[in-house]
């Protein structure tokens, strides 16, 4: 299939924690919101990709509660890049003709989960004797002895390697990422969080992994979010209105990390983002000033500005300044996370990636109500999980 | 383990970099990109046998290295 894939429906719970729902639920609510959005049943879709992190098989047991047409489920997992994965995938499958209707999907449910992955490390960190275990045959857990590894130390780590070899940036320059996250996640009746915080506020709450503090760090939370794909020769038998509002995927990337010097000790999101990043712009002929907006992997405030730098909405080097300078916000150069970002929209992992595209989609059909980015005709989405993954979306509106 | 402690990666100056604690810096975090460390030893935790589980760290330059209990 050599034309183009378009996303001609959207959907998305509002992300929260939902101790009265299960994952499924949440998925459901948003894939049929998709469906409904583009006009479709399930009995419509050729091929289905479901992501998320801690739920297995989520798109057959998906298909348990929306109605079992027999179609190929491609289940995946892949960090925080998990619903964009799926996304990629519907894609894929478009492309390679094996499919014209494509739904994918994204769910989690982590409910109040704490920093992740502590439990884990700090399980058997003081035994009760010495025995070497795997590979490295260590007697203990490493975690806060030999350095630390859980997500806000790695991603305070990157922010301040990214501080000390740039200037211009200090713990201002990140904790106005946050302040412009909170402020814009107001305006969002979908986001986690819509509380407002000042910059004081913010610099002065408690230090999670110095430079962030905890508004400067994403929530965990429970949500899912979809999208339908359809193939160029599709969209021309749908209905006007669906075409109307259908939203053109200009490119659709996938990296992991290549090999770098020093990423046993600090995992690698720049490279395999930069990466990325160029091989979209190749694809979509386009570059950093065409896009009106961008929603990228906030996990962290620090995480935030160095993408600024990899996704090269800034000149090299300038991430400082071009926060600073009000490069990100709403009427700025490329307002970046007008949904609120993970950090106060939150983060259900497998769901992440797909509620970017919801965002962008959104915005490109100027249905995005008090939030919207007036005028926005192209858009980019990115997310970043460890350790590593990495993808990048362009999406155009449609020009009728 | 104790909090707060300074998780650091360590840029060696043969090239390599590795992860470990900034054994008795204070997180006054300012001055701790750039700096220089040494390489210590420190001990951090034992067992009901009493076999002790020694680990290595750095320490700033200049700071009263040696041994820190965690």
């Amino acid at each position: 299939m050599n034309g183009d894939v378009w996303v001609v429906g959207v959907g998305m719970t509002r992300f929260a924690r939902y101790p009265d729902r299960d994952t499924l639920d949440l998925g459901v609510e948003a894939a049929a919101g998709a469906l409904t959005d583009a006009g479709f049943t399930i009995f419509d879709v050729h091929t289905l990709a479901a992501g998320s992190q801690f739920l297995t098989s989520p798109g057959q047991k998906l298909l348990k509660q929306l109605g079992q047409p027999g179609i190929p489920v491609f289940n995946v997992t892949n960090a925080c890049a998990t619903g964009a994965t799926a996304f990629r995938t519907a894609h894929l499958t478009i492309k390679a003709g094996e499919a014209d209707i494509g739904l994918a999907v994204g769910m989690e449910q982590l409910g109040k989960a704490g920093l992740l992955g502590r439990a884990a490390r700090e399980a058997g960190s003081s035994p009760d004797v010495f025995e070497p275990l795997g590979r490295d045959g260590h007697i203990m857990a490493t975690e806060g002895v030999l350095g630390a590894s859980t997500m806000p130390a790695v991603f305070a780590q990157i922010g301040i390697e990214y501080a000390s070899q740039h200037g211009g940036v200090g713990p201002e320059q990140f904790a106005k990422v946050a302040q412009k996250n909170h402020a814009f996640s107001a305006l969002n009746p979908l986001a986690q969080y819509q509380k407002v915080f000042s910059l004081e506020e913010i610099l002065a709450a408690e230090v999670v992994a110095w430079p962030n503090t905890i508004p400067m760090c994403c929530p965990t939370g429970d949500g899912a979010a979809a999208a339908v794909l359809v193939s160029d020769t599709k969209l021309r038998t749908l209905d006007p209105d669906v075409r109307r509002r259908a939203v053109k995927v200009s490119a659709s990337v996938l990296t992991s990390d290549a090999y770098s010097p020093g990423q046993e000790a600090l995992l690698e999101i720049n490279s395999l983002t930069q990466e990325a990043a160029d091989q979209a712009y190749e694809q979509a002929s386009l570059g950093p000033p065409d896009l009106d907006l961008v929603e990228l992997h906030d996990c962290f405030a620090t995480a935030e500005l160095v993408h600024y730098d990899n996704l090269r909405l800034c000149a090299p080097g300038e991430a400082g300044r071009f926060i600073d300078t009000g490069g990100p916000d709403r009427d700025g150069r490329t307002p970046v996370n007008v949904s609120g970002g993970l950090l106060s929209k939150g983060h259900p992992i497998g769901a992440t990636g797909l509620a970017n595209i919801y965002e962008v989609v959104t915005h490109l059909r100027g249905e995005a109500g008090s939030r919207q980015v007036d005028g926005a005709t192209v858009g980019l989405t990115h997310v970043l999980g460890l350790a590593s993954a990495c993808a990048v979306h362009i999406f155009e509106r449609r020009v009728s | 383990m104790n909090v707060p402690f300074v998780a650091a990666v360590v840029d060696l100056d043969d090239g390599p970099s590795i992860r470990a604690n900034l054994v008795g810096a204070m997180p006054d975090h300012k001055d701790i990109p750039g700096a220089r460390v040494d390489l210590i030893t420190f001990p951090c935790g034992h067992d009901s046998q009493g076999t002790e589980a020694v680990a290595f760290g750095f320490a700033l330059q200049g700071s009263p290295s040696g041994v820190h209990s965690t």
